[in-house]
């Protein structure tokens, strides 16, 4: 692309841009008091970042005119490359600096706890009944305050979903032209889904001790598969300790209720007062995606998104927490690409309340494990694949400070034997050595573990090759 | 104050923060160049990217600040009916 088709384009973008920053102007009428006045310097600030970011912009539409005319003029191209790289180069740096901010701070975890405890009985409950999606969404609030919202907003959900399949259903029936009749399809095909994936979430919590902890739903998502959710066994509020799962490529609410299985069964494991949440809080990348870059399961966008969401999740588990109470021991564990999500949730300027992590089969979590030596921990079975393609950094098995948990068969003093993991996706599995080892990490009991590095054949040929 | 306004200049800046996204000033200097491979192309992905982000941030910030907004008005309707519910209650 020539530097005169990039101004032109970049001209419109800048207009489109100038736009969406008028709404900043001016101020909300009649609003008063202190919330106004956080709410107006958070207006500010994004206007002083707007005016940054246009000015920016403005300096390389300049230097892309001023390349325009010289290559007319008959400059040297490659003068003319050096001169626009230099300016290209110094362009977007120091813009957008500033930190967010929000008009009551109310979006922070902590925030979000401040305020619902100021709020009396009847505004709260006003809220839960009319903002269910609101007030379930907000982290920091009491678990079974967002579960009563989710629990609400999931009959909303499958209620609105049923009639949309009719709907779609009665019209696909007189549908006669064929164009019609494809995209009809298609649509019935979506809505069944969407059915299908909410009963899903209604049949995992449909248990005694469950608690729906978040749910979205998106009709008609751009990315992903539209629902989105998170799912406790037990009392996330009041447990000592909190084991958090997150999943990793092609997974969806639709595996809720076996994963739930799977989390009762840690739970036991790990011991009394543990409780469990499975978070399908962000939307994994799925097999159809691989060839979109910011969506693929190869790159780090739905990791970096899924970070900020678990972030403010696992945030949200110690604010939430009752005054007086201590905070829970809380170990995020992550599988597979969930590993990579979960490393970004605990980078620096992350989650800050997580006690241990545990990366199970994990391709690589970037350049630190997200805690500190005895902290960090991480299961590769024998035959996984994925645990040894160090795609997102070092292998977790050979990085410094991280402590392998052991996924091989072992013969416990009582007699008893715990099961071999074999391959990619059965470090949960009730009864093996990795589970058990996950168990006794997340109760909090990291001297019960039994270590193994999980160094196999993948890892002996990739220092082959090198790699 | 009208909690309806505020709900209003929420959805206002949401509905901004998706436009300001979808306007692309990262795409437009992404494949400028003026020699194949040259110094200048590879200059522009990477302000491209960093375009990319700054602005994904802003719009995210923006968006943030609309729902803030709209919480804040959530708030105060339900403050309202609460008061309206006593003051309801205590007429004969």
């Amino acid at each position: 692309m020539t530097p005169a088709v990039a101004a032109v384009r970049l001209l419109a973008a800048r207009a489109s841009l100038a736009r969406a920053g008028e709404v900043l102007a001016g101020e909300v009428p009649g609003w008063r008091g202190a919330a106004a006045r956080d709410a107006q310097e958070a207006r500010a600030a994004l206007r002083r970042r707007h005016e940054d970011l246009l000015a920016d912009l403005d300096g390389v539409l300049a230097a892309l005119g001023a390349a325009t005319l010289a290559l007319a003029g008959g400059t040297p191209p490659p003068a003319v490359d050096a001169a626009l790289a230099l300016a290209l180069d110094a362009a977007g740096r120091d813009v957008d600096a500033a930190p967010p901010t929000t008009p009551t701070g109310a979006l922070d975890p902590g925030g979000v706890a401040r305020w619902w405890a100021g709020l009396d009985p009847g505004a709260r409950a006003a809220l839960e009944r009319d903002r269910p999606a609101l007030v379930g969404g907000l982290d920091g609030l009491p678990a079974t305050v967002r579960d009563r919202a989710n629990r609400r907003l999931l009959a909303v959900e499958q209620g609105r979903a049923l009639e949309e399949e009719r709907a779609v259903r009665e019209r696909l029936a007189r549908v006669r032209d064929p164009l019609g009749l494809v995209t009809t399809a298609w649509r019935l095909r979506e809505v069944r889904a969407r059915l299908a994936r909410l009963g899903a979430v209604a049949a995992a919590v449909d248990r005694p001790g469950r608690a729906l902890l978040d749910l979205e739903v998106d009709p008609h998502p751009e990315d992903g598969e539209g629902v989105r959710a998170a799912v406790a066994q037990g009392d996330v509020d009041t447990a000592a300790h909190v084991g958090v799962f997150t999943p990793g490529f092609t997974t969806g609410v639709d595996e809720l209720p076996r994963r739930l299985e799977e989390l009762d069964a840690l739970a036991a494991s790990a011991g009394p007062g543990t409780a469990t949440v499975a978070w399908y809080g962000y939307d994994a990348p799925q097999v159809d995606e691989v060839a979109e870059p910011d969506r693929s399961v190869l790159g780090r966008g739905p990791a970096e998104e899924g970070g900020r969401r678990l972030a403010s999740f696992l945030d949200g588990l110690d604010a939430a927490r009752p005054e007086g109470r201590p905070d829970a021991h809380v170990t995020a564990v992550g599988h597979s690409y969930g590993s990579v999500v979960t490393a970004a949730a605990l980078a620096p300027g992350g989650a800050t309340g997580v006690d241990d992590v545990i990366h199970l089969g994990s391709p690589g979590v970037g350049a630190a494990p997200g805690r500190p030596p005895g902290h960090a921990w991480v299961v590769e079975a024998a035959g996984d694949p994925v645990a040894d393609t160090g795609w997102f950094g070092p292998d977790p098995n050979r990085m410094p400070g991280v402590t392998g948990l052991s996924a091989r068969e072992v013969a416990l003093p009582d007699g008893r034997v715990l099961a071999a993991s074999r391959g990619h996706v059965g470090y949960l599995t009730p009864g093996s050595t990795s589970a058990t080892n996950v168990g006794a990490v997340v109760g909090g009991r990291p001297q019960d573990t039994v270590l193994d590095r999980g160094v196999g054949a993948g890892d002996r040929l990739r220092r082959v090759f090198g790699r | 104050m009208r909690p309806a306004e505020l709900q209003a200049a929420g959805a206002v800046c949401v509905a901004a923060a998706e436009e300001a996204s979808a306007a692309g000033p990262a795409e437009a200097v992404r494949e400028v160049a003026v020699l194949p491979a040259g110094r200048a192309a590879s200059a522009a992905a990477a302000l491209a990217d960093r375009w990319e982000a700054a602005v994904g941030r802003w719009c995210d910030d923006l968006a943030v600040h609309g729902e803030a907004l709209d919480l804040a008005a959530a708030t105060y309707r339900a403050g309202d009916d609460d008061a309206a519910g006593v003051l309801g209650g205590g007429t004969p």
